[in-house]
């Protein structure tokens, strides 16, 4: 039960963004989801089964809270400037992991961490269902009420905000230009 | 269309489409590579180590509910 808590309440923290908050509708969703686990149809689809009920907790929280107005992220904001992106490089390399690469590797979990609460609702609730949590777009759009071609486009545009904003991580090491 | 082609949703035409254009294309290149790892980066996304325990009053009625839920699958 931990595992699952621990996936449940990391969902939530990132959805709600405050801890307290998150506590609170991570319980509320396991309780709901033992509570009514009987009603759960088809268990291949326990992941959406599970974050739908998770996603209308978190929805019920925000709606008691004030939040700043959504927009959406045209492309020419997320692709590459041609002058070049204006962002410090650190360069992490893809070889086996050394203590300092831990350390880089760490640094990028923090710093995913933080780029993905600031990404605007509408692409974080898409890209933590399909990149995070590993649905696939069908329960993506399923759990998110959806159609799949809006998943297969706000994945993107999150995708590409993350990109930009984790341009300093990602940026190709010597050497591996040609690969 | 290259969230789709990352994660192997494109048909063979489209994926050739891409690959043929990306072929002469460094700039392209380092693009998609950038997305790849990204997207690797939230695959490995590990998240907070430490989780909120459940309070003993809910681990009860947690466990209560899921034993109810067994026994009613029976």
């Amino acid at each position: 039960m931990e595992s699952f808590q621990h996936r449940i309440f990391q969902y939530t923290w990132l959805m709600c963004g405050q801890r307290e908050d998150a506590e609170e509708v991570a319980q509320d969703t396991l309780l709901k989801i033992f509570e009514s686990f009987d009603q759960l149809q088809d268990p291949e689809r326990v992941k959406a089964w599970v974050f739908r009920i998770a996603k209308n907790y978190c929805l019920m929280k925000r709606r008691k809270s004030v939040f700043a107005p959504e927009r959406e992220y045209s492309l020419d904001e997320l692709l590459p400037n041609p002058a070049g992106d204006s962002v410090r490089t650190v360069q992490v390399p893809d070889t086996a992991e050394l203590p300092e690469q831990q350390v880089l590797r760490a640094e990028l979990n923090a710093e995913l961490e933080r780029v993905l609460r600031g990404l605007p609702d509408l692409y974080r609730s898409v890209v933590l269902l399909r990149d995070v949590e590993g649905l696939s777009t069908a329960e993506t759009a399923e759990v998110l009420d959806l159609s799949e071609d809006v998943v297969k486009q706000r994945l993107h545009r999150g995708r590409l905000a993350l990109r930009k904003d984790l341009a300093a991580y990602l940026s190709p090491v010597n050497g591996e230009e040609n690969k | 269309m290259l969230s789709e082609y990352l994660d192997g949703d494109l048909d063979d035409f489209d994926c050739r489409h891409i690959e043929e254009h990306i072929a002469d294309c460094p700039p392209c290149i380092d693009f998609i590579k950038s997305l790849r790892k990204c997207v690797q980066a939230s695959h490995d996304f590990k998240g907070r180590e430490e989780c909120p325990s459940i309070p003993p009053e809910l681990e009860g009625r947690l466990k209560a509910a899921w034993q109810a839920a067994l026994a009613r699958k029976k």
